[in-house]
């Protein structure tokens, strides 16, 4: 084989003076293996991650040469894989040393602890979407408010979390029905934190419908943001979002605008959530991000809680169906970026973050360990906590599984050394669970024992017959594919991974 | 792993998660209660049988745990010792073509198993040792 050394050697002035490189190549020397994983792709190729998650993509025999330690230092891998801690050589221990650096690194989450607190100040709502993952109440229902007791409580066990950033985030129900209680949780906040000093930051989950002016000015200097949910054009996002009155699209767009106008674009942000009406509607959906002034969208499927299960919403649509508009719709951004129109998926980026870059991300789901509990965690109004948001609507279909305990009954450390937290994380660490233990994407993906708990009644499922699993796999291996066969979209995606 | 005794042969490995990389992996040989009624004469045709020197039931059985979806497995020793797959099931079809790609299927995936286990064996000490560096506060140089 003719390798890029032996043509940077034909062209050298001093050819026929020295020998090529292969002749300096310590036969004495030979690598040692770094534990790496690999998953085959398609028919001859692989797809190698080493612990950090760092790729190298290589044919069958060039895997068989690398395991059997027979690759040359002229070789096109051996360089990327020395360099990526694939193999390593000598007697240092920088290798390992580095490798473990980078293991620590995207770890960090877990020595960070719990940043995002959930607090649901309400459960009234006044829409009624069929695919409603909570089981919200009526209006008047206000036996389903957050008591101030429970949120000065909850407060307690927010400010108790060694994490130096806190993100405080408002759930329903619809959050702004209770923004009596929201005022009193960010000004408790806020003074608490003046002797903390903690990045303090909040967060309103909301469709917009009771957005106010007092509410507005209250938010102004504040570092406090609206999420809203966006589903798609008029048509789609009333009919998934069906409320009395009727046009909650509407009120959203205006609600998004109303924030922008008054705080700043980056205050307000939107979900959506795929049901069986959007698999069609790709493009339809991107083009409403686009139109009410986004620079990003995140293809949100369908959870299976609340009455997303109750109305058999959930059971609309397959993994495979999702994927297919998941591709359709990344395809359709990947060409209005190419067209110079500025747009991401953020559910991409944050693999890609994942794929391309040695950060951690803050996304509960794509975490191993867990990240139920130890990066996120719910006070419901009641006063009990629960590991995940996931977890609360759980606990609304009777199935207390993750209720980690209750604000007015147990410490701090009874609630975070709950078996009802600790056991599902241990015992879904990916690193032991059948198939993900030997999985080359293990370090993209995320161990979701919630999930599994709600769709398979245990803590890990069969991972070949896991939603979850098929999704992810089919993500991952559509974002690989497309890296491979456009350098533009390779440049874009890493555009997207640094951003 | 000790040699699997001829009475006890696989119906289902149960792969149970262990939080230790070492014994990760276990299979747990349940004996078989009505030795083949479950099986018609046909699906005993379609089995592989493997040299129990070259593959580890460890490789075999994750080999079957990943094809989980297109097929149903049956490990077991042969009357000579060996490995045994019966293919009891293929999603894809009744018919030889299915039968036949799905052996295909499970000699390529356990390839890759052997080499897993290969370099399983090669990097355990230096993962430990990652491992532990990682999540601990300390250097390896000690610099």
């Amino acid at each position: 084989m003719h390798t890029p050394h032996q043509a940077l050697a034909d062209r050298s002035p001093f050819k026929g003076k020295f020998s090529g490189p292969s002749a300096f190549v310590d036969k004495l020397q030979a690598y040692r293996l770094l534990p790496f994983d690999f998953e085959r792709l398609d028919g001859d190729r692989y797809f190698l991650t080493n612990m950090a998650g760092e790729f190298v993509l290589a044919s069958r025999p060039e895997l068989q040469q690398i395991v059997d330690c027979s690759l040359s230092p002229v070789d096109r891998l051996y360089a990327e894989l020395k360099a990526k801690h694939f193999i390593e050589s000598g007697n240092s221990l920088a290798a390992p040393e580095l490798l473990a650096v980078k293991v620590r690194t995207k770890a960090d989450f877990i020595r960070r602890f719990t940043a995002l607190h959930m607090f649901v100040v309400t459960l009234r709502c006044d829409h009624s979407c069929q695919y409603c993952q909570v089981s919200r109440q009526s209006e008047d229902r206000i036996a389903f408010d957050m008591s101030k007791d429970t949120a000065a409580a909850a407060l307690d066990f927010t400010f108790k979390s060694p994490s130096p950033q806190i993100k405080i985030e408002f759930q329903g129900g619809e959050s702004l029905l209770n923004f009596d209680l929201i005022r009193f949780i960010v000004e408790e906040a806020e003074a608490r934190n003046s002797i903390c000093g903690k990045d303090l930051q909040f967060v309103a989950a909301s469709n917009l419908v009771p957005l106010s002016d007092e509410i507005l000015s209250f938010a102004e200097g504040r570092p406090f943001y609206f999420s809203t949910s966006l589903d798609g054009p008029r048509d789609l996002h009333n009919r998934n979002r069906p409320r009395p009155g009727g046009d909650s699209h509407n009120f959203a767009r205006t609600g998004i605008k109303r924030v922008r106008d008054r705080l700043g674009i980056a205050r307000v942000s939107a979900l959506m959530t795929t049901t069986a009406d959007s698999l069609a509607r790709a493009t339809d959906i991107v083009d409403e991000y686009l139109d009410a002034g986004f620079t990003g969208l995140f293809l949100r499927p369908l959870s299976p809680y609340g009455f997303a299960i109750k109305t058999r919403q959930y059971y609309n649509y397959q993994v495979d169906q999702w994927l297919e508009f998941y591709k359709s719709a990344l395809s359709y951004i990947i060409r209005l970026n190419e067209s110079g129109v500025r747009f991401q998926e953020y559910y991409t980026a944050l693999i890609l973050r994942k794929m391309l870059t040695p950060h951690p991300t803050g996304y509960v789901d794509l975490q191993n360990p867990s990240g139920i509990g130890i990066s996120a965690i719910v006070f419901n109004y009641n006063g009990k906590v629960f590991a995940s948001d996931e977890a609360r609507m759980l606990a609304e279909m009777d199935d207390e599984r993750f209720a980690l305990g209750n604000l007015t009954q147990n410490t701090y450390e009874e609630i975070m050394l709950s078996p009802n937290l600790v056991d599902p994380i241990q015992v879904s660490v990916l690193e032991s669970v059948p198939m993900c233990s030997d999985c080359a994407f293990r370090p993209y993906c995320g161990s979701d024992p919630v999930f599994h708990y709600a769709t398979t009644g245990d803590f890990v499922g069969h991972k070949k017959f896991s939603p979850f699993c098929r999704r992810h796999m089919g993500m991952f291996k559509h974002i690989i594919g497309l890296m491979e066969s456009s350098a533009s979209t390779r440049e874009l995606f890493e555009a997207w991974a640094w951003n | 792993m000790g040699r699997i005794p001829r009475t006890h042969l696989i119906v289902l490995i149960r792969l149970i998660a262990r939080t230790t990389p070492a014994d990760r992996w276990k299979c747990e040989i349940l004996p078989l209660r009505n030795g083949f009624a479950g099986m018609t004469p046909e699906t005993r045709e379609h089995w592989l049988e493997l040299d129990s020197t070259v593959y580890s039931v460890e490789a075999v059985a994750k080999t079957a745990y990943r094809l989980a979806d297109v097929g149903v497995f049956q490990i077991e020793h042969s009357s000579t010792g060996q490995l045994r797959v019966v293919i009891q099931k293929c999603s894809a079809g009744d018919t030889m073509e299915c039968y036949a790609h799905l052996k295909r299927e499970f000699l390529t995936e356990l390839t890759d198993q052997l080499l897993r286990e290969r370099i399983a064996v090669q990097t355990e000490a230096r993962r430990n040792l990652i491992l532990a560096h990682a999540y601990s506060s300390s250097s390896l140089s000690g610099s």
